[in-house]
């Protein structure tokens, strides 16, 4: 078994101050390693917005949770009462499927983030700079990020606008695929424009034109975005002509685009589609704009059920990423059971030497130097050739008996046991979740 | 043997393409990872056995199966399979085969249906021209069953855009201009092989049969099919057709086709079926 701990406290444990206290930046993980080092032989903190999770494996006595979350709170150095959160803890092998099933975004509060890799990737880097991954941490940190990264590309949990915002640009890039050499205009310069225009960047937009009621702001944009052509309102219905995507987002109680300025600017491109994505409310658009032909017009309502199909699809895509979490568990686990293999064929192989040399001890007297030397070499020889097949079995990858029991049976056997310090992992350590 | 493996591959191949349809659409509809791992392997698999099919029906007749109107549809079904293939690897775009396939499972039935057993030898049939004419027929139609599909698809996705519905057909298919594109290069490579068929008529045809005639309904039809086309990619170019009417073109074009050929290969006299 593998004597791993691990503490999560997270978006399902703790609200968000809770977790914007316990949150541990790459300076404060410097800080507790010394702490984790002298508990532990290795330790591993990941630490988002979302979530605060220890991983550990003590060097001799088992830690007890409230233990664990005592080191990671107190790295922290709050005063007493300051910090109270639940937490999650997992034991064993059920740890490492934990660290899997984060690193794919299937845990996360957005389900299938895909920050959160980077993020398990800095703090393995952090981790190995500071000396407090070693074999376990970095293989089982190796396997995480392995299964996100097919995570994301042999399931769609990461696929699909999960905000308003990027799904207005979702819907255009349905329309036009490639946005590079395409134009965009932002009807109004307030918060939602802001964020429109951002994605819109992010997507390598060919040309963006911000119309506002007042210049000014939308010259401010602009200048914040690093590109784009500021004008005023008014000039916007000349300028719908060579635009393709419109996204409106101004307060008022009246259309800023109707449905005769729409069917004009259409009239010199009739193959040339226009998407129109009506965010205001009240409404800025003409709904009458739908009836031009070519002409997409969606509103708020379009957008928050596009997110929420792409959540809905996200969310059904978790048994299949769970499904991967598996596969690749049971590769880990078979991975650390053959860790147990070399130190177990030294411990024989020791034991059996140690017998031959006492009992060769124990006739020494009996015998002459050349008497004593062939039996030596002819216990040796009984001795590698009795060992040879236990041996070859024992590391052989697939032979009807799973490695950790062929383990097992070979130490109860022969009476085998071994330093605390040695191995990885320790019998005893139960597996599971609590909380 | 080769008769028995031909009668058993004629019954085993629509089997083989509705298998590789539902997995396409375990794929499409469900997301089934066993339909997705799948999905191409068993259609190269599926051409691969269609292939070996029409080797043998050729070696057994001693010409290509291509004398018929169904033969030709069993032959249309392969060059329909073998382009998706060929673009869903240069594409990437994996949930059309569903569409595409179909079209090519509709043909492969009714060719498996109708067709019937042909030993007679034309000697026309040893021409390497013919080879060339008719493996262009082939391919042009193909493509332009394969523009007609896309055209459909862009359709599909289009209306469902602005009807703000964003189900299945928006999740899944790729995007209108790539829908598009597709469309439209079929229509390119259809009217560039067609135009190869049509030299080789009738600079071959004439020359190698005796009872040639230019008012033959099929060649009068394979003009007019041409011809649309033509003037459909030169309206193209000249109007900056783009979009919905590019596609609309692309799908009369096909239908236009489709039944021109049946009329005349069913109804009307003609020379060129070469029995």
């Amino acid at each position: 078994m593998l004597r791993l701990t691990a503490v999560s406290i997270n978006h399902r444990t703790a609200n968000v101050e809770s977790r914007e206290k316990i949150y541990y930046n790459s300076e404060e993980i410097g800080q507790i390693s010394q702490t984790l080092r002298a508990v532990a032989r290795e330790a591993l903190i990941v630490s988002t917005c979302n979530r605060t999770e220890l991983y550990l494996i003590p060097y001799h006595e088992p830690l007890t949770n409230s233990d664990i979350y005592s080191i990671i709170s107190k790295g922290k150095k709050f005063v007493d009462g300051e910090f109270h959160a639940q937490y999650d803890t997992y034991e064993g092998f059920e740890a490492i499927r934990h660290l899997f099933t984060v690193a794919t975004g299937a845990d996360s509060l957005m389900v299938g983030d895909i920050q959160i890799l980077g993020q398990m990737k800095d703090a393995y880097n952090v981790g190995v700079e500071l000396g407090t991954v070693g074999t376990i941490l970095h293989h089982a940190s190796q396997v995480a990020l392995k299964v996100g990264k097919r995570a994301k590309s042999e399931t769609r949990i990461s696929e699909g606008a999960v905000s308003v915002s990027y799904a207005a640009v979702e819907l255009a890039q349905k329309i036009f695929g490639n946005l590079g050499g395409r134009t965009a205009m932002l009807i109004g310069a307030g918060e939602t424009a802001e964020l429109a225009a951002k994605d819109f960047k992010s997507k390598e937009i060919g040309t963006l034109i911000i119309a506002n009621r007042t210049l000014e702001r939308a010259g401010n944009l602009v200048a914040e975005m690093g590109f784009g052509e500021a004008i005023q309102l008014d000039s916007m219905p000349a300028r719908l002509f060579s635009v393709d995507i419109v996204v409106s987002s101004v307060a008022g109680s009246d259309y800023v685009m109707t449905r005769d300025m729409v069917a004009a600017a259409m009239k010199g491109r009739p193959d040339r589609p226009l998407l129109v994505i009506d965010i205001g409310v009240p409404r800025n658009v003409d709904p009458n704009v739908r009836k031009v032909t070519n002409v997409f017009l969606n509103d708020m309502d379009s957008l928050n059920l596009i997110v929420e199909k792409n959540m809905q699809m996200r969310r059904s895509e978790i048994p299949a990423v769970n499904r991967l979490v598996d596969e690749e568990l049971n590769d880990f686990i078979r991975w650390h059971n053959s860790l147990e293999v070399g130190p177990t064929i030294k411990m024989l192989r020791d034991k059996i030497e140690q017998l031959r040399l006492e009992e060769i001890a124990r006739y020494k007297g009996r015998l002459n130097g050349t008497d004593q030397q062939v039996i030596d070499e002819v216990t040796k020889a009984l001795v590698n050739k009795i060992l040879h097949e236990p041996m070859t079995n024992l590391k052989a990858a697939e032979n009807g008996i799973a490695m950790v029991d062929r383990v097992k049976l070979v130490k109860a056997l022969f009476g085998l046991s071994e330093p605390a310090d040695h191995l990885p992992g320790e019998p005893g350590s139960s597996s599971g979740k609590r909380r | 043997m080769l008769e028995y493996i031909v009668d058993l591959l004629r019954v085993f191949l629509p089997i083989l393409y509705l298998f590789t349809i539902f997995l396409y659409g375990l794929a499409f509809f469900l997301d089934e990872p066993f339909g997705k791992r799948n999905r191409t392997r068993f259609l190269v698999g599926t051409l691969v056995v269609d292939f070996i099919y029409l080797l043998s029906r050729s070696i057994l007749n001693g010409h290509p199966p291509t004398t018929s109107v169904f033969d030709i549809m069993g032959v249309v079904s392969f060059t329909i399979g073998v382009a998706y293939v060929y673009i869903e690897w240069k594409t990437k775009v994996r949930d059309t085969g569903l569409f595409i396939l179909s079209l090519a499972f509709m043909f492969q039935v009714v060719s498996a249906a109708f067709m019937k057993s042909d030993v007679h030898l034309n000697p026309l049939f040893k021409s390497s021209l013919l080879g060339v004419h008719v493996a262009s027929a082939m391919l042009g139609y193909s493509a332009l069953a394969i523009s007609a599909v896309y055209g459909g698809l862009y359709l599909m996705m289009y209306h469902e855009i602005r009807s703000s519905r964003f189900g299945l057909i928006y999740t899944k298919l790729p995007d209108l201009r790539t829908l598009e594109k597709l469309s439209y290069v079929s229509i390119i490579l259809g009217f560039i092989f067609l135009s190869i068929v049509i030299l080789i008529g009738y600079v071959w045809l004439p020359r190698t049969i005796n009872d040639f005639s230019y008012s033959d309904p099929k060649l009068i039809i394979t003009d007019i099919v041409w011809a649309i086309y033509f003037i459909a990619l030169v309206s193209k170019k000249a109007m900056n057709w783009t979009g919905r009417t590019i596609v609309i073109v692309s799908m009369v074009g096909f239908a236009l086709t489709v039944v021109s050929m049946v009329v005349v290969n069913v109804f009307l006299p003609t020379f060129h079926n070469f029995k």
